[in-house]
């Protein structure tokens, strides 16, 4: 990387406390994103995308939960250093949220005009009411919510649910944010409205050219929306790289393996490809690469030690053994 | 929304009719007044004409049917105790009772919001463990028991209050402070439960996502919604407070409605017993709504219905 | 090393300090805090009856007969009395130089005028002067009583009725008589505000010694333990009915002390109905040994810390007092050869009715301790407590043949207006507190009743009291005493009357 990227995430540790252990929920996650990127995280539940977003946002639970390791770069600066007023200035205004239950995301005994007006207040950018109100209007017109005016005083639970999500998005974009963490966004809602949402997702982006992460598990919504991938496996990325390349030739076994158990449109099958075995007990996790007992090429020298992210040829990067064997043949 | 008040107005003088049925009968079944009323040494004879001056040698319904044509215009008789009109008597000391139950209450409400919701943002902590301590003592501590210490202590020992009666300001924090322990202690525990199911919702997540301080999140977000149950709890401990003061005001020598009650009962003085009843009831039955009334204020849901 | 006077000084200090002196009414050597019990039923002199209306009124109002702090009765709104021989007739003569505190003139015609009113509208009263025919006035300050038989209790009752101005009732109405009343007493009705206190302020225009003290407020306590609380806390100069258990403590630290009046009634008594052949206490030596077992001596000591005392039965300034006659000693042997020679060599069960509430103190202990040692004589005691007026309906209904029944109860001996008064009220077949029937008793006191001159009665008396006595239709456990505790900086002397203690400003001053 020769110019400092938007956001740099370098060896993210975090580590969950538990009765039963440590867990180790990020286990070394890195990646970066420039402006105007589309990342999509995708992985298994449990696999540590939650975590990696609500890390980036310093908004774990304590103390449950805690970052023990690596360093942030936002815009240059470390998140993980500033002191927690400042990082309260880098929330809702340059890194914002959404996340994935719309209705429970909305305050219920406050109006959408209170709650989308509120990051506006929070930054001081209205001159008075009649300026927040048009900020606010205007916010709502941009996620295409109809008749804005008449919302204002109304409260969540009179919207369905494609609205909803559309007014959570605008309470992020009120704050006019670098970068928007979109957590499942879309995991709730009917097929049609979630098309519906991203594209509005990919019309924000390109008027105000915020970066986006994705977080999802659903790989056709990151072939659509999103520009780069990154996937993960117990805690951390096993490959990443531009969305086309990884999706039509993937290079980690498990990328293999998930693109595998989607179901083809258009052809009858007997059987939906499931990867075999089950994800690991982060709590104790193995010494050697941990999608090693699910991996059809798996080699000895898998077990022993966790393969290194490696950057490949085209510029994709993946953590396999395999892989390197494969490439130096 | 005023539909909604007038109903509940009816439905409340329908109980307002039945207490009084209830108290009417309950009274002169509960034994002869005329041994209370007259001298050791007076004879069957005197007996028999007092009963006859209040009207008790008729039968029950026809006394029932006098008294509710009377209340109606106002009138709830003598008081045989205190030799002036029952309603008047109720109305004096109403007030000392409200004042009474009104600051108990503002306190049990303060320390009970404060203690839960900080309880709950600091979970696990000294500070929890102390509040919920505090909770367990301040539900199973007797008010008489707490109120003769507290006068023990902060009247007599430290001279910091009056020990009884009523004059200043002063007179009225003990009395209200052991008054509020209890309804403290149960909103304690409730705001803290509720404050705890409240963080744990996405749009608190979303608060702190916008930016907001931890403690606007907790104060501002937070504790519109903790607070619906918490008012429901609150409303029904005021109403109770009211009824309940007994104890208290015979303590501290506080002259309210409880211990006219009492009194009242014990020297079976059926005119006051039944205007302060009808006055208790009442009230009780206003607070109530007033209780549904602040519900509607807080939750956006319940008023569309 | 601070002594508890300058704490309690401190204590004032930090007191005032927060504003808190009782609204409108100053601490001072002029003004004198009292708390009583309960609050009067009425302000009204003239429609008094109970208890609690006396303990303030007595202080504005008076009878025609006071009586002083020595138990005498003295001059005074009448000046000299005579009895006729056959004591039917009371000629009076009154003071001349009296004025109620509306500023009327006191004449005979407000004796007429408070005595009609007095019964008509105070069922005490009306008692008290069943025995009155009519009073006959012969001149501003000369009367008469005529009496349909001669009544040995009217001037130990002082009179019966308290004194009113007719004027004053006739100028005001009975509303504003009522609610501002007027007396001839060495203080005048103030203010009263219910459920709190009631003022009275010193009359200088007394026909008598003027007092010391210039206002009294009277405060309700009704809660002893706050009673107590007040005083230790400096904000009552006194307190009336204070606790048994509150005396020692008291009379332990310099600042206060304690004065005790043997008011004497009612006397705490176990007493059988005899009503039904098949109790058995029927039998007149169950009861003699039940009398027998129990140590009086202990429980006044154990459980009313030593405060009060027990008499056989009257006191010893009482008319026909019986200097001989000893009260039941403590043997628990006699009393269980007692019981066999009964037919009850191993005991039998019993209920021990009591009241819970009432303004007797430590009633259920007391009862709890007699069921002890009925019980280490053989016999199974249950003891029932219950509130005041279902208790008191239960006693009125032991009269009926057949009743079972055994109380701890507020009986009357001595401390009456004359002792015949507690035998007739008490004792007498048919008698408003009597649930006991002994003719051969009820003719001598009839016969007493009748009888002016007080040696005379005064020997019949100790016969009906050898009778009951003989008899044990109930045996005392004590008798009542009133405790007064105060500042040490306050003197009073209590009068000694009977039936309710008094609290008379006028006989309280600063050292």
């Amino acid at each position: 990387m020769t110019q400092a990227s938007l956001l740099s995430v370098e060896d993210l540790r975090t580590y969950c406390y538990t009765r039963a252990g440590v867990v180790k929920a990020v286990d070394g996650v890195s990646f970066a994103l420039e402006r105007g990127d589309s990342l999509g995280l995708v992985g298994e539940s449990g696999s540590g995308k939650s975590m990696t977003c609500n890390s980036i946002l310093r908004l774990l639970p304590r103390p449950a939960a805690r970052t023990v390791g690596g360093r942030v770069l936002w815009e240059g600066r470390d998140l993980l250093t500033l002191p927690e007023r400042e990082m309260r200035r880098v929330r809702g205004r340059e890194i914002g949220m959404i996340l994935q239950d719309p209705l429970m995301s909305l305050n219920p005994v406050f109006t959408i005009g209170n709650q989308v007006g509120e990051p506006f207040r929070l930054r001081g950018a209205a001159k008075g009411r009649s300026d927040l109100r048009e900020k606010v209007l205007d916010v709502l017109r941009q996620v295409h919510i109809p008749s804005p005016e008449a919302r204002l005083s109304q409260y969540p639970f009179e919207f369905s649910g494609g609205m909803r999500q559309r007014t959570v998005a605008a309470i992020a974009l009120a704050g006019s944010p670098g970068l928007l963490i979109a957590d499942e966004p879309t995991t709730s809602l009917d097929v049609t409205i979630q098309d519906q949402f991203l594209r509005l997702l990919r019309e924000l982006q390109e008027k105000t050219g915020m970066a986006l992460i994705l977080v999802t598990h659903d790989l056709g919504i990151v072939a659509e929306t999103c520009n780069k991938v990154a996937v993960m496996y117990a805690g951390k990325i096993v490959e990443f790289g531009d969305v086309r390349q990884v999706l039509t030739s993937p290079s980690h076994p498990y990328t293999e393996a998930l693109l595998k158990a989607l179901p083809v449109p258009g052809t009858r099958q007997r059987r939906l490809y499931q990867i075999p075995g089950e994800p690991p007990n982060l709590l104790d996790p193995p010494a050697g690469c941990a999608f090693e007992p699910r991996c059809h090429r798996a080699m000895q020298a898998c077990r022993n030690a966790r393969p290194p992210i490696k950057k490949l040829s085209d510029g994709r990067q993946a953590a396999c053994l395999a892989l390197e064997a494969r490439e130096v043949r | 929304m005023l539909r909604y008040a007038l109903k509940r107005l009816g439905v409340g003088l329908l109980c307002l009719v039945g207490v009084s049925i209830i108290i009417f009968v309950a009274m002169r079944l509960a034994g002869d007044p005329t041994l209370l009323l007259l001298p050791d040494d007076a004879t069957e004879q005197d007996r028999i004409e007092l009963r006859q001056e209040l009207g008790l040698d008729k039968p029950l319904p026809v006394q029932y049917a006098i008294f509710v044509t009377d209340a109606v215009q106002g009138d709830f008789g003598t008081s045989t105790r205190w030799k002036m009109p029952a309603m008047e008597l109720v109305l004096a000391r109403l007030p000392a009772t409200l004042q009474l139950a009104g600051l108990a209450f503002l306190i049990a409400i303060t320390i009970g919001l404060l203690s839960g919701v900080t309880s709950a943002t600091t979970r696990g902590s000294v500070f929890d463990q102390g509040v919920r301590l505090g909770v367990t003592l301040g539900l199973a501590v007797p008010v008489f028991w707490v109120g003769l210490i507290f006068i023990m202590v902060f009247a007599v020992d430290l001279g910091w209050f009056p020990t009884s009666g009523r004059g200043s300001f002063a007179h009225l924090i003990l009395p209200a402070v052991t008054m509020a322990l209890n309804p403290a202690a149960a909103m304690s525990r409730l705001s803290r439960s509720a404050m705890l199911g409240v963080l744990g919702a996405d749009y608190i997540k979303m608060a702190r996502v916008k930016g907001n301080s931890e403690a606007r999140v907790v104060w501002k977000h937070g504790l519109r919604n903790a607070a619906i149950p918490v008012a429901t709890l609150a409303g029904i401990q005021l109403a109770n407070m009211i009824g309940n003061t007994v104890v208290v005001e015979t303590i501290f020598a506080w002259p309210g409605i409880g211990k006219l009650i009492i009194d009242a009962i014990f020297a079976r003085d059926f005119a006051v017993v039944q205007a302060a009843i009808c006055v208790v009831a009442a009230a009780y039955i206003i607070l109530n709504l007033a209780v549904d009334l602040t519900y509607g204020l807080l939750d956006p849901q319940i008023r569309y219905d | 090393m601070q002594t508890r006077r300058e704490f309690l000084v401190s204590s004032a200090l930090v007191t005032a300090a927060v504003g808190l002196p009782r609204i409108g009414f100053a601490q001072s050597q002029d003004n004198i805090t009292i708390a009583i019990g309960d609050e009067p039923t009425t302000s009204d002199q003239t429609v008094a009856w109970t208890g609690v209306d006396y303990n303030t009124i007595e202080n504005y109002a008076e009878y025609l007969f006071p009586r002083n702090t020595d138990g005498e009765i003295v001059p005074g709104l009448a000046a000299e009395w005579t009895y006729s021989e056959d004591g039917k007739t009371l000629d009076v003569t009154l003071r001349d130089d009296v004025v109620f505190h509306s500023g009327d003139k006191f004449t005979a015609q407000d004796v007429v005028f408070s005595y009609e009113r007095g019964i008509d509208k105070s069922a005490t009263v009306k008692n008290r002067l069943r025995s009155l025919d009519n009073i006959e006035v012969k001149d501003d300050y000369h009367l008469t009583f005529h009496f349909s038989a001669p009544d040995v209790t009217f001037l130990p009752n002082r009179g019966a009725a308290m004194i009113a101005s007719n004027s004053y009732f006739d100028r005001v109405g009975e509303e504003e008589f009522s609610r501002q009343p007027s007396g001839t007493g060495p203080y005048k009705f103030s203010s009263y505000a219910v459920g709190e206190y009631v003022e009275v302020e010193r009359f200088d225009e007394y026909w008598g010694a003027v007092p010391p003290i210039a206002k009294a407020r009277f405060i309700f306590v009704p809660e002893e333990t706050t009673r107590v609380a007040s005083l230790q806390a400096g904000e009552t100069d006194l307190i009336m009915a204070c606790p048994y258990y509150a005396v020692k403590g008291f009379d332990a630290v310099g600042d206060f002390k304690t004065v005790k009046l043997p008011v004497n009634h009612p006397t705490m008594s176990i007493v059988f109905s005899t009503q039904n052949p098949e109790d058995p206490w029927h039998d007149r030596r169950v009861r003699l040994a039940l009398a027998h077992a129990v140590d009086t001596d202990a429980i006044i000591n154990g459980v009313l810390f030593g405060v009060p005392q027990r008499l056989a039965f009257l006191a010893p300034y009482e008319v026909g007092y019986d200097p001989d006659l000893e009260p039941y000693p403590y043997d628990p042997e006699k009393a269980k050869q007692l019981l066999a020679e009964a037919g009850y060599p191993d005991g039998f069960d019993m209920e021990l009715n009591y009241a819970i509430t009432g303004r007797v103190q430590m009633n259920p202990q007391v009862a709890e301790a007699v069921a002890a040692y009925f019980e280490a004589v053989g016999v199974r005691t249950k003891l029932v407590g219950e509130e005041w007026e279902a208790y008191r309906s239960k006693y009125n209904a032991a009269k009926e043949p057949g009743s079972s029944y055994v109380a701890l109860f507020t009986h009357g001996r001595a401390g009456s207006p004359d002792p015949t008064y507690n035998l007739g009220l008490f004792f007498r077949a048919g008698g408003p507190i009597s649930i006991y029937n002994n003719p051969e008793l009820d003719a001598i006191n009839a016969e007493a009743t009748a009888t002016m001159d007080e040696e005379m009665r005064g020997e019949l008396i100790k016969k009906a009291v050898r009778l009951i006595h003989e008899d044990v239709p109930s045996f005392p456990i004590y008798n009542n005493f009133a405790v007064y505790a105060m500042k040490s900086s306050v003197n009073f002397t209590p009068t000694q009357g009977f039936n309710f203690d008094l609290v008379l400003v006028k006989d309280m001053s600063f050292a």
